[in-house]
């Protein structure tokens, strides 16, 4: 399937930013599973600086800094991307979670190093005991690792209400387990934490979902969000994405843009402004399935 | 995963019979070589010369400003350095070990540190477990992939705590990397002793301290990522708040540096520069005090507030070196300890020369269960930089309920924490009114790269601990520091390696790079000091007339002008009305001098500032701002409502402005930085006069003579009005004398000559004269007083006469204020406050339904 991607911040100041400088992490990022067909950013006013490159877990960032006087910050980040599902290996016949545990912690399997990195609490996904005995629910003694894995992604599909209204961006893991309230990066958040507390890694993602529009109506261009899932570590299959927001394995309608410990690791856009006073932002996402004819 | 199985950091020190090593008697008594000469010269010391000595050595440390914390905030008594005089001997051979032990493990630090931040290979192959990095906060993510430009180390300056064990053999105790403190005090350490008892030096062959630390200027200037013949270099500080500020000061003094904070520099496309009066000026080259994670808020604390924006960026370019690298604490984790032999065989090929205290890292299972059955035998210490304010426990003192929960704590996460051997340090003699007594120390010693290879300070910042238990040692725990004397052989010669540069330094008379911060800060420490000055002057003319039985009508009319002045000011919180009487007068006086009062909120913005522009103040200055200024304060805040102990204050608080304004006029040079502390000072009373001139004619009406002596008095012209008039108090020559007078140092003419020459100097010489907004306000405003007929008003004094002083009144002080702004506009950082953005909202895509 490809996707017209089209990811629109702006920023609207007060007073006049003098000074700005931004980190941004806003385009897909090359996999096995994901072809980046065209990709760019256009950033209005022009920025003095922009530099690409890319970041300690391989994700796509942009570094840049503007020096002219400003009251509104465009960034249009517009991709076009091939993805294909990848394979999910049986469930049944993935090891017993106990053992992948144990190799994480150094015994045992030899294992991938960087999978080690995403086994901790990080700072956005403590672990606690709210947090831990939850996720214990779905892992039974001996079960197959994968299988515990889609038990708790359908648990907090079912568990977890909706509701934006209940926490913001830096809401923590444990207010996310007492309210059972959110967004997807809480609901991602949360089951973060709770493979972690297993002993076992995860990892956040950050990208886009497909949305539909309701029967009879047309898509809204632009009403599409930002989106967030989790990754988890499977011997043998490597890494599997999982979305607890939609109880679902991602297969083709997920449009990945990088991932990291929790979402401190890979917000889209952050800096620091100078000037400024009170501002208003805008994100409005768009993710449009185009045909191969279209495409040509 | 066996190659990580159980590394025994050291020799274990734990036979529990042997006492401690003495470093000057040795087992049979007698006192070791190294020591005699320093031990015949303090029994040559006439009796109570030591006590005299150590006075001596304090008053010395206090002159010199040397204290531990300093807080700006001066009701928190400062900690006056603790120190004492008995240096610590070390011969030469066994200097030579320890210099081969510190050198490899730097070398091999910086080896490890560039794995980190670059391949990983020793994760991947396991010399040391991912933990220690991964789960590390000192890991900076945002540095992965970053080498220091033009082959800088990532390791530029490295200190090692290091301690001798029963056994005899040196430890490093702990491993300091992020922004190791402490060669700055080894110096004056060195420096005081050298002062106060040069006999101690006479029979001994010390090797100096000094030609480090010119090494280290030269060692500093190669890390430049370009070259240039004078590379700018900075000293980051987190500021005055800083525990260690005094060393900050100390050695960008010392190794000529710009001592800058966060504020005095900008990043402007990936090049950092410092802010000066005379524009933007590119950094090479910072030496960094403030802690890593604080450097730069766009890649790592959003929240940090003292950082430089953009700064990751500016190193990543390769535009800026910063030593240490941004980083590079990540190998201060003492969990690294139990790897470094293992990593010094695979990176170096040698044995470590030197082991570190026994430690084991927690994260091992096997490891964590063998510590949990014996943990008598340990401290259980966390190992990463944000868990370290929990506080280390010492398994021998836990009873049994307490054992359970902290093996419980150790089992949640095992990774952060380290058991660590408790070590009976070895101990020296330290002195006390009763003699010498024995005391454990800890040594601190200093390396830095210079040429591809790693320097020693020939000397340390050695502490001895408070009492005589030997497990912790630390200057905040009361600890004393002492001076270190490496021992040569009468033969070495000295070696005093030349600047590189050889080139000679051009006579300069200016610095011509005053920060624009600290322009500002000056510029607010004159206006301070002054509105200091002529609060303590209107109260002290106010507490003279404080009405009594006897008052006349004249005393109390002008009385209450002057509390209405007071008033108008915020110095007191309404006017006195009516008749007051003497009670009324007291509370209302003490209260505005008491700890809420307006005359405590000029002292707090005085005590403020002051810290910020310490390092551009001489010793005395200091001295006069910081504790005369804290002694005026408590002499008001001590006894309030007693009105001659509040008149004495007033008396002492006017003599400490006048001492500060003296020694600004005849001790600052009279650069950039003199002006402005003198443009606030002029802004200041200038506007103050135009007030005092409206306020005492608006009472007075007719210009009535006891209102004109009130005028005189307040603006301290009174004698020399005597001096040139006798007796007749007149309006015109009044108002000449305190208006117009440019010859007279209190009349507002003579501030706005001033403030007009102090602008033009500012000025590049290839500008056009009076082209500033700044410079032609002040030119306006001198005009209109000089223009003034004060002839007129004063032979008629009628109702046109008095609305004519009254337009001049109001327009000076409008175009004062304007002044004021404009300055600030031309030369004033002006720091807009920067905000982190990008944290308002996260992922929010909704189920589908």
């Amino acid at each position: 399937m490809i996707y017209d991607v089209v990811h629109r911040t702006t920023y609207r100041y007060e007073e006049p930013v003098d000074l700005s400088y931004h980190v941004m992490r806003v385009l897909p990022r090359v996999l096995p599973t994901q072809r980046i067909l065209r990709a760019g950013t256009i950033v209005t006013p022009a920025p003095v600086r922009v530099q690409d490159g890319t970041d300690y877990f391989g994700n796509a960032v942009t570094h840049m800094s503007l020096e002219e006087p400003h009251a509104e910050l465009v960034v249009d980040a517009r991709a076009l991307v091939e993805v294909r599902a990848a394979p999910v290996p049986d469930a049944d016949a993935t090891p017993a979670w106990e053992t992948v545990r144990d190799a994480l912690d150094g015994g045992g399997l030899p294992v991938e190093t960087q999978a080690v990195e995403f086994v901790r609490a990080s700072p956005m996904a403590a672990i606690d005991d709210a947090v831990r005995d939850y996720a214990a629910a779905s892992f039974r003694p001996g079960a197959p690792l994968l299988a515990c894995l889609l038990d708790l992604n359908k648990r907090i599909r079912n568990d977890f209400t909706f509701d934006p209204r209940a926490t913001n961006v830096a809401t923590p893991v444990a207010d996310v387990m007492q309210m059972r309230r959110g967004v997807c990066q809480d609901f991602a958040h949360a089951m973060i934490a709770g493979v972690r507390a297993m002993g076992l890694a995860a990892r956040y993602v950050s990208g886009y979902i497909r949305t539909y529009a309701p029967q009879g109506q047309i898509r809204r261009q632009g009403a599409d969000a930002s989106h967030a899932w989790v990754s988890v570590f499977v011997p043998g299959a490597g890494w599997i994405d999982l979305d607890p927001t939609n109880d679902l394995v991602v297969g083709e309608e997920h449009v990945v843009l990088g991932w990291g410990r929790d979402y401190g690791d890979i917000a889209p856009i952050r800096g620091v402004i100078l000037g400024g006073g009170a501002h208003r932002l805008d994100v409005s996402v768009d993710l449009k399935p185009v045909s191969d004819e279209d495409q040509a | 995963m066996e190659d990580l199985r159980l590394n025994r950091a050291a020799p274990s020190d734990a036979d529990a019979t042997a006492p401690p090593f003495d470093e000057m008697v040795t087992g049979a008594g007698q006192i070791r070589s190294h020591w005699q000469a320093l031990m015949g010269a303090l029994r040559t010391l006439a009796p109570g010369a030591m006590a005299e000595r150590m006075e001596r050595a304090r008053r010395q440390y206090d002159e010199n400003g040397v204290t531990y914390n300093v807080f700006a905030e001066s009701r928190q008594p400062q900690r006056p350095w603790q120190f004492d005089l008995i240096p610590l001997p070390v011969p030469a051979e066994e200097w030579r070990d320890i210099e081969a032990g510190l050198v490899q493990r730097a070398n091999l630090l910086e080896r490890v540190i560039a794995d980190v931040y670059g391949p990983q290979s020793l994760i991947r192959e396991r010399l040391m477990p991912p933990a220690l990095v991964q789960a590390n906060p000192a890991f900076l993510r945002a540095c992965h992939g970053i080498k220091p430009a033009n082959g800088a180390p990532h390791l530029h300056f490295y200190a090692a705590d290091i301690a001798r064990g029963r056994d005899g053999r040196w430890r490093v105790c702990a491993d300091r990397v992020n922004a190791p403190s402490g060669a700055g005090y080894a110096l004056e350490n060195r420096n005081v002793l050298m002062r106060t008892l040069p006999e101690f030096f006479q029979s001994a062959n010390v090797r100096r301290l000094t030609p480090f630390f010119e090494l280290w200027q030269t060692a500093l200037a190669q890390l430049a990522p370009r070259a240039r013949e004078n590379p700018r270099i900075v000293l980051l500080t987190p500021g005055p708040y800083s525990e260690t500020y005094f060393e900050h000061v100390y050695l960008a003094r010392q190794l000529g540096l710009t001592l800058a904070e966060g504020a005095d520099l900008t990043v402007r496309n990936a090049k950092l520069y410092l802010k000066t009066l005379g524009g933007l000026q590119q950094v090479d080259v910072v030496l960094r005090r403030l802690d890593e994670d604080y450097c730069d808020p766009v890649e790592l604390r959003p929240e940090s507030a003292i950082g430089v924006a953009g700064l990751v960026d500016a190193v990543r370019a390769g535009n800026v070196t910063i030593a240490n690298a941004l980083g590079a604490g990540v190998v201060e984790t003492p969990a690294m300890m139990p790897f470094l032999p293992g990593l010094a065989k695979h990176l170096l090929g040698e044995e470590l020369l030197m082991p570190s205290v026994e430690t084991w890292w927690l994260g091992q299972r096997a490891v964590l269960e063998e510590v949990a059955g014996r943990l008598d035998d340990y401290v259980i210490r966390p190992c990463f930089a944000g868990d370290m304010l929990e506080a280390s426990v010492v398994g021998a003192q836990l009873d049994a309920p307490r054992r359970r929960h902290l093996l419980e704590r150790l089992r949640a996460a095992p990774h952060r924490y380290v058991a660590q051997a408790r070590m009976h340090k070895s101990a020296m003699p330290v002195w006390t009114q009763n003699g010498l007594v024995p005391r454990p120390l800890l040594m601190r010693c200093f390396l830095i790269r210079h040429e591809g290879g790693y320097v020693p300070m020939p000397g340390a910042m050695t502490r001895v601990a408070a009492d005589d238990n030997g497990f912790d040692i630390s200057m905040q725990r009361g600890g004393a520091a002492k001076d270190t004397w490496i021992i040569q052989h009468e033969h070495a010669p000295i070696v005093v390696r030349p600047r590189a540069s050889a080139a000679r330094e051009p006579l300069r008379r200016s610095a011509g790079e005053l920060q624009s911060r600290l322009a500002d800060n000056l510029f607010w420490l004159g206006r301070y000091t002054e509105r200091l000055d002529n609060a303590a002057r209107l109260m002290r003319a106010c507490l003279m007339r404080a009405p009594a039985g006897g008052s006349s009508a004249r005393e109390i009319a002008e009385f209450q002008v002057l509390a209405g002045m007071l008033a108008a000011r915020g110095l007191i919180e309404r006017p006195i009305g009516g008749l007051p009487d003497g009670r009324a007068m007291a509370e209302a006086l003490g209260h505005a001098c008491g700890p809420e009062g307006g005359l405590s909120h000029l002292f707090q913005a005085l005590q403020r500032i002051a810290p910020t522009v310490r390092d551009r103040l001489s010793a005395d200055m200091w001295n006069v701002v910081n504790e005369q200024v804290r002694d005026a304060r408590l002499r008001f805040e001590s006894q309030p409502g007693d009105l001659d102990r509040l008149l004495e204050g007033m008396d002492y608080t006017i003599g400490v402005c006048a001492a500060f304004h003296g020694m600004a006029a005849e001790n600052m040079t009279h650069g950039s930085g003199w002006r402005f502390l003198d443009l606030g000072q002029r802004i200041e009373r200038a506007s103050h006069g135009v007030s005092v001139v409206h306020d005492v004619f608006a009472a007075s009406g007719q210009g009535a003579e006891p209102w004109l002596r009130l005028l005189l008095e307040v603006s301290d012209s009174a004698i020399t009005y005597r001096t040139r008039y006798m007796a007749a108090v007149q309006p015109a020559p009044v108002l000449d004398l305190v208006l117009c007078d440019e010859t007279n140092p209190r009349a507002i003419a003579y501030q706005l000559r001033q403030i007009e020459t102090h602008l033009c100097e500012l000025v590049r010489r290839d500008v056009r004269a009076y082209s500033q907004p700044e410079q032609r306000i002040a030119r306006a405003v001198l005009a209109g007083i000089e223009l003034f007929d004060v002839e007129r008003v004063g032979s008629t004094f009628d109702r046109a006469a008095m609305a004519a002083l009254d337009a001049l009144l109001g327009d000076t002080r409008a175009r004062l204020s304007d002044l004021s702004e404009a300055i600030t506009r031309a030369y004033f950082s002006h720091v807009k406050t920067a905000q982190s953005i990008g944290y308002e909202i996260g992922p929010a895509a909704e189920p589908r339904p």
